[in-house]
């Protein structure tokens, strides 16, 4: 076969398909066939051509990465742990300052203001004997408070 | 240290999957490259499966956030850029199925807005006037016809010329086998070189 490419032939060669030995020789050699392909070639360039400006480029690229960032699992995941960090770092040492030291009680001192306190109320010696019982078990009559019965 | 380390990193090494990797724990460089070696792939696609007219920035922005949230699910089976193709082909459809738009081209400009029209946008570098009208004619005509084209033969037409993936590319970006993505391509290809024959001399 001599003459020009076929039109399916030169379709399959837009395709990327081979063409068979003689058919490729006939390609090089044959200005006709060789423009028609990149006379289509050079349209699709051509048409591929009109690509954005480098700052629109731009613009969209990093809004799509704020928007990624501001929703990204990984990204949140490392900036709660921060916050959680710094939030810590500042209540903690107040925390520390602020709590309390537990006193120790002296319980024989606080029942010696109790018995004081009773001895000076006029009204404890109406309080029966089981009331006192109730209060002060089994020192009630030891006890100085318990002189009152 | 750690910061200034990692973004002379780039520079030298730059495998994808390394890229992806780090983009995938968070890293917002690894990410920007990413992108960066991509976006034209996505501009290029969008625009031409997309009408004129319709927001192109905002469907490659979406289709890149889609993409950094979908990472997690990148399985590496395909590359990158049919993967990322694949995430735009699918935004478009959307956006076409949700306003009902059809992808046609006016060979015309429009009129009185900026955006150029398909006549216009060739350089101005060619020696002889009457190729260049003629030149510029046959990519109207390229993008007329494409706008025309069914919209599989018009996804695999856009990947294979415009974003410049090989047909095992197509294949993984569409989900479909080659002999499919050769049968519509083969198809395409009859349709827009003879409409841009037309134009030529």
């Amino acid at each position: 076969m001599n003459g020009h490419l076929t039109e399916d032939e030169l379709d399959a060669l837009l395709c990327g398909d081979d063409l068979a030995g003689e058919r490729a020789d006939h390609l090089q050699e044959c200005l006709v066939c060789r423009r028609r392909r990149d006379g289509f070639l050079a349209a699709i360039e051509d048409a591929a051509a009109d690509d954005p400006e480098v700052p629109t480029r731009d613009r969209v690229r990093r809004a799509a990465l704020a928007q990624w960032s501001g929703r990204n699992p990984v990204a949140r995941r490392w900036w709660l742990a921060a916050a959680a960090a710094v939030l810590l770092a500042v209540v903690l040492p107040f925390a520390v300052q602020r709590a309390p030291a537990p006193a120790a009680v002296d319980t024989d001192a606080v029942l010696r203001q109790v018995d004081e306190v009773l001895a000076r109320d006029p009204l404890a010696v109406m309080a029966s004997d089981d009331v006192l019982e109730t209060v002060v078990p089994a020192q009630a009559a030891t006890s100085p408070g318990g002189s009152a019965s | 240290m750690a910061i200034a380390a990692r973004r002379e990193w780039p520079v030298k090494a730059e495998d994808e999957n390394e890229l992806v990797e780090l983009a995938r724990r968070g890293d917002r460089d690894a990410a920007e490259r990413l992108l960066l070696r991509h976006e034209l792939l996505v501009f290029r696609l969008v625009r031409n499966l997309l009408p004129r007219g319709e927001d192109v920035e905002s469907a490659v922005q979406e289709t890149f956030v889609r993409a950094l949230r979908g990472l997690p699910r990148f399985a590496g089976g395909a590359t990158f850029s049919s993967w990322l193709a694949a995430i735009a082909v699918n935004l478009c459809r959307d956006r076409l199925r949700r306003h009902r738009l059809v992808p046609f081209v006016p060979l015309e400009k429009s009129g009185d807005d900026d955006d150029p029209g398909p006549l216009d946008v060739l350089p101005a570098a060619t020696p002889d006037p009457e190729r260049q009208a003629m030149a510029r004619q046959a990519v109207g005509r390229v993008r007329q016809e494409l706008g025309r084209l069914p919209g599989r033969q018009r996804e695999v037409f856009a990947l294979r010329f415009f974003a410049g993936l090989d047909l095992e590319g197509i294949a993984a970006a569409l989900g479909v086998d080659i002999g499919t993505v050769k049968t519509h391509l083969h198809r395409g290809v009859q349709r827009v070189r003879r409409a841009a024959e037309e134009a030529l001399p």
